[in-house]
């Protein structure tokens, strides 16, 4: 489904110095399958996620969705590719202050739908991700957990291949991280997306199918980077059964 | 906290947000300058009265005033100086001119007067020796004035037209602004009183007489002055004129009032606007501060350091601008008043403009800076985070509601009963305007969501969600664009209503005669200067001449205000204006009144003397009279007021048998062209008169209606123009600061060209809503200032609705305010998906 090929992407820095941000990842993953990636700050995990995301141009590789290469889309064709073939997740939430949940989470489908098959289209699901109390309510009046519960609705609203989840459980509490965790696997295992998870939390390894470091742009061994990671305040996931494998949770 | 503290904590926190306070003080300056501009503009003209009327009456307070231009006899000043308790009396004799030099000519106020007017101790003579050229024929002339016309050196000669004959007099010296101060623009001519008196042809006779009684002599000298008057002069305080030229220039200050309350509220909304840029920061830092312990009165105390350097320095700037905008757009032009009273073209800057100028300016600043004002008084510290601007927008909607309804009944009570009170129905219209807005644009969302539902785009539901998100910032953008094209609308539809009925009442005027022939000279555009008409005879035999009429006008002061007396001659068809009568019947009005001994009057004139068809009053004429009043008039076109009478009644009245003008009808089929050479070549080249058609006549008053009216025209032009850029302003900024969340819909795939789409449909939506209902309102706005005009100043009118020229102005005001918006949206619509993954 997604398959990084020798993906690098350099910046030149003012020193003159050449800092390599992501070098050489290559990386395939299925449908259906979970991804995680972890990595401390400055480790390339984000510049990885935006060349996925059609938001940077690599420096040299290819980011192939499909069997086709998305990395030097033009503007519009990335965007169409975003708003119809990727999900994103952030940590932040990214909901319209103001808009209620339920416009929210259709926000991508009014592009091919009419608002209120828009709005019929989305409501099983935020029914079943808990929401369907709540339809009518405010962006910022929703916890943080039911707010990253529109962000999944609205990334999935469109039936993506691919997910791009940015430290979603960053602002949450361990049940209700817990709770998203589950709800992604579920979700993303159903509808047969891949996922691309880049986490902090060492709880998020127990979900994913695969678990890789990324360090100095590299992507490593979880198993081997283990002890690379844990002193720059990353604890092993503890209870990882496989390394670099599929784990259970 | 010290307030070197606050100082250097506002200095670093300014340094955050530097762009967002710059646009704050450039949309509070805005507002600033127009209310200063107009505030300027609205005082200038009485202030020049005022100032050369003490000019010339320094410490008199009491004056002996002829009714009519011929004066009365200079004995009687040694019989008011015999007065006991008079310790001065200073005679002035006073004539309407024209000034001729080699490079111009200019309306004038020649005023002839003795040494002892320098004893009143006014401006004007105060450091003017006129005892030197005492002897001497000739004229004293502000230096402007001689610059303008071309008259420099000692001797050099001017030539002055007075009543159908011209007289040449040199100049003696100019009066420069070290002597005479703001004065120095003013119209006027000073002459020694005895060559003032050779010049008008009025030998021994004054206009008036000044007089400063002794202290405590006043109420003694005044009853004394009334016993000399014997009724044929008038006895009234020095400061008269004054209150004859408010009453006249009433009209023309409730409409730059009217300009002033719009261009107050538009430029509050647009502070308000440019302040709501900077509200999300103001509530970060009162979380901040609150949560660290500070006091709600610290906080507050903060915010009023921003609200005071931001009003300081947005009260300068727009002081500055206000300044520039007074000098080069908003003149204060006296047209038609200055055919009956001295008004110069000084700009006069009261303290008090100042004052409500810079003090609008410091409450927009406050208001707008305290506006999170319940946040900082909430008990939890986190409540400014976490509000919204649009939260309370949406509550109480239907209580605004029914108190704009309740606005709207209360103008509409106003404009029924009160037309008076023109002002307090207008404030009102625009409270209703202000209250229904809200209500306006939701249910244009309502609208854009329901059509929007069978469409398959997102721009129109992006574009709802955005505007509903933020209510409150939009409709403080709406209702910058509805108050304006409100004022635009009101203005520009009772500027046109008033002019159309102007250009009646010149027709109905110039209705009688083919030929006018009168004093030549500017400031007789009212045909209210004397002559003797000793040459009646010769123009009566001249080929194609049917009838020569002898036509009377003059000014007459009844109560406060100066009236318009015309007096066609009695055989004129028609004698009366048809379209201005407003009671009575015409043809009996006209048959009455061509008998003789009947009159009919300005309704306004009559309301305010009590006065009804039928009844009988003595009109304070030079030989008082008693008339009847045949029926109720418009004023003519004059703002205090006309009287109609017959030329043989005003005669009569007046104790004269000057005319004013001859009006000449010709046989069928002449050419008024040719008539017209040949009564110029029967009176020669010199004879100091005017020889025009009535087409031409007619033109000619038209042109100084619309002279009179321009500045209405340019208020129509400005606050759309103010709005435009308010508009743009503010929407622009609120683009600008969207990016972050335009970025989030990027992310999620959204081109730029539907960004880009979606920001103009906001934008659109927006100024629709506020225009239309502006418009709308600005339509009821007109309907009202037309009451007022035709039943209050009693102007003619011509009432209309105006939806052209509104629909014009809400086009234009959305289509450049869209132009402007498009450059700031594309570029919005560029931001780079990216930043919204930046916290």
């Amino acid at each position: 489904m997604l398959e990084l090929r020798d993906l690098v992407k350099h910046y030149p820095s003012v020193g003159g110095e050449t800092v390599r941000a992501v070098d050489g990842v290559s990386l395939r993953v299925q449908a259906g399958e979970m991804v995680a990636l972890y990595g401390p700050s400055g480790s390339g995990k984000t510049t990885l996620l935006l060349m996925v995301a059609t938001l940077l141009e690599p420096t040299a590789g290819a980011v192939v969705i499909g069997g086709r290469d998305v990395s030097s889309l033009s503007e519009r064709e990335a965007s169409h590719f975003r708003l119809s073939e990727l999900g994103f997740i952030r940590q932040n939430f990214d909901l319209l202050p103001g808009v209620s949940a339920i416009d929210n989470a259709v926000l991508k489908l009014l592009k091919t739908l009419r608002w209120r098959d828009a709005q019929r289209e989305i409501t099983p699901l935020l029914e079943r991700l808990g929401l369907g109390e709540r339809l009518r309510h405010r962006a910022e009046t929703l916890s943080m957990g039911e707010r990253q519960r529109v962000m999944i609705a609205r990334a999935l609203s469109t039936q993506p291949r691919l997910l791009l989840a940015d430290e979603p459980t960053g602002s949450l509490d361990t049940q209700r991280g817990r709770e998203v965790l589950e709800l992604l696997r579920e979700l993303c295992r159903e509808r047969g997306v891949a996922v691309v998870l880049v986490s902090h939390d060492p709880m998020a390894a127990r979900y994913a199918d695969r678990v890789f470091a990324l360090r100095d742009g590299r992507l490593c061994d979880y198993e081997t980077d283990h002890e690379y990671l844990a002193p720059s305040g990353l604890a092993a996931p503890s209870g990882l059964a496989a390394p670099s494998g599929l784990a259970a949770p | 906290m010290k307030l070197a503290n606050a100082l250097r904590f506002y200095r670093v926190r300014l340094r955050a947000r530097v762009v967002q306070e710059c646009l704050a003080i450039v949309g509070i300056a805005a507002g600033v300058a127009l209310l200063f501009a107009s505030q300027v503009s609205s005082s200038s003209l009485q202030s020049s009265v005022t100032q050369l009327w003490r000019g010339i009456a320094g410490h008199a307070t009491l004056q002996l005033v002829a009714r009519d231009p011929q004066g009365f006899p200079a004995s009687t000043l040694t019989r008011v100086r015999a007065i006991a308790g008079v310790r001065v009396a200073a005679p002035l004799l006073e004539a309407g001119a024209n000034a001729i030099g080699p490079r111009g000519r200019e309306s004038v106020e020649l005023v002839g007067a003795d040494g002892s007017l320098k004893r009143l101790g006014g401006t004007l003579v105060r450091d003017t020796d006129l005892a030197p050229f005492g002897g001497i024929g000739a004229v004293v002339l502000p230096a402007p004035l001689a610059r303008t016309i071309g008259v420099r050196k000692f001797g050099q000669e001017v030539t002055f037209e007075l009543a159908g004959h011209t007289t040449p007099a040199p100049l003696y010296a100019q009066l420069h602004e070290r002597q005479i101060g703001s004065l120095i623009a003013s119209p006027v001519a000073i002459a020694p009183l005895s060559f003032a008196q050779e010049m008008t042809g009025l030998s021994a006779r004054v206009s008036r007489i000044l007089i400063q009684p002794a202290p405590g002599a006043e109420a003694k000298v005044r009853a004394a002055l009334v016993s000399l008057a014997a009724g044929h002069l008038n006895v009234e305080s020095a400061s008269y004129d004054d209150k004859l030229f408010a009453k006249a220039a009433a009209a023309s200050s409730q409409s730059t009032a009217l300009f002033s309350v719009i261009s107050a509220l538009v430029g509050f909304l647009f502070a308000f606007n440019a302040m709501l840029l900077t509200v999300p920061q103001r509530r970060r830092l009162i979380a901040d501060l609150r949560r660290d312990g500070y006091a709600p009165r610290t906080v507050i105390a903060l915010l009023l350091l921003d609200a005071l350097v931001l009003g300081v320095l947005a009260s300068v700037l727009g002081l500055a601008l206000g300044e520039e905008l007074s000098i080069h757009l908003l003149h204060s032009n006296p047209a038609f008043l200055s055919l009956a009273f001295a008004v110069g073209s000084q700009r006069v800057v009261s303290w008090q403009s100042i004052a409500i100028a810079t003090g609008g300016g410091m409450f927009a600043a406050t208001v707008a800076v305290l506006s999170p004002l319940r946040d900082i008084l909430s008990r939890d510290p986190l409540a400014a985070t976490g509000s919204q601007l649009g939260a309370g927008a949406t509550r109480g909607g239907g209580r605004r509601a029914l108190a704009g309804l309740a606005c709207i009944a209360g103008a509409t009570a106003l404009l029924l009963a009160a037309p008076q009170a023109a002002i307090a129905g207008m404030v009102l219209l625009v409270a209703a305007l202000l209250l229904e807005l809200p209500l306006a644009l939701g249910a244009m969302l309502a609208l854009v969501r329901r059509l929007a539902g069978a469409i398959t785009s997102p721009v129109p539901h992006v574009a709802a969600m955005e505007l509903s998100a933020a209510r409150a910032r939009a409709v403080a953008i709406a209702a910058t664009g509805a108050i304006a094209v409100f004022g635009s609308v009101a203005i520009e539809g009772a500027h046109g209503d008033l002019l159309a009925g102007l250009e009646n009442a010149a027709r109905d005027t110039n209705a009688f005669t083919d030929i006018w022939v009168s004093p030549a000279g500017t400031y007789d555009l009212l045909d209210t200067a004397p002559f003797a008409p000793v040459d009646r005879a010769k123009l009566e035999h001249l080929p194609g001449v049917r009838a020569v009429g002898l036509y009377r006008s003059g000014l007459l002061d009844i109560g406060e205000r100066r009236a318009l007396v015309i007096a066609p001659p009695r055989a004129a068809t028609p004698l009366l204006p048809g379209d201005q009568i407003l009671r009575g019947n015409l043809r009996v009005a006209t048959a009455r009144v061509r008998a003789g001994g009947w009159l009919v009057l300005s309704q306004a004139i009559a309301s305010e003397q009590h006065l009804s068809i039928g009844q009988s009053f003595t009109l304070r004429s030079p030989d008082p009279m008693t008339f009847r009043v045949a029926a109720l008039s418009t004023n003519v076109g004059w703002a205090p007021g006309a009287i109609i009478m017959n030329a043989a009644d005003y005669a009569r009245a007046w104790g004269s048998t000057d005319a004013s003008a001859y009006s000449i009808l010709l046989d069928p089929g002449f050419a008024p062209a040719r008539a017209v050479r040949e009564i110029e070549r029967a009176l020669g080249p010199n004879s100091g008169f005017a020889v025009q058609t009535a087409q031409r006549h007619a033109a000619r008053q038209r042109a100084l209606s619309r002279e009179a009216l321009a500045s209405l025209t340019q208020i129509a032009t400005l606050i759309p123009i103010a709005a435009v850029l308010a508009m743009a302003a503010a929407m622009g900024a609120l683009v600008w600061q969207r990016r972050p969340r335009l970025a989030k819909l990027k992310l999620e795939g959204f081109p730029r060209a539907e960004l880009w789409r979606t920001i103009l449909l906001e934008s659109l939506l927006l100024l629709s809503v506020g225009c239309l209902t502006g418009a709308i309102f600005g339509i009821y706005g007109q309907q009202l200032a037309d009451r007022v005009l035709a039943n209050v100043v009693n102007f003619p009118v011509v009432y209309s609705i105006t939806a052209l020229p509104a629909l014009r102005s809400l086009t234009l005001v959305i289509a450049t305010a869209l132009a402007i918006l498009a450059i700031p949206g594309y570029l919005a619509a560029s931001v780079p998906a990216a930043l919204a993954l930046q916290d």
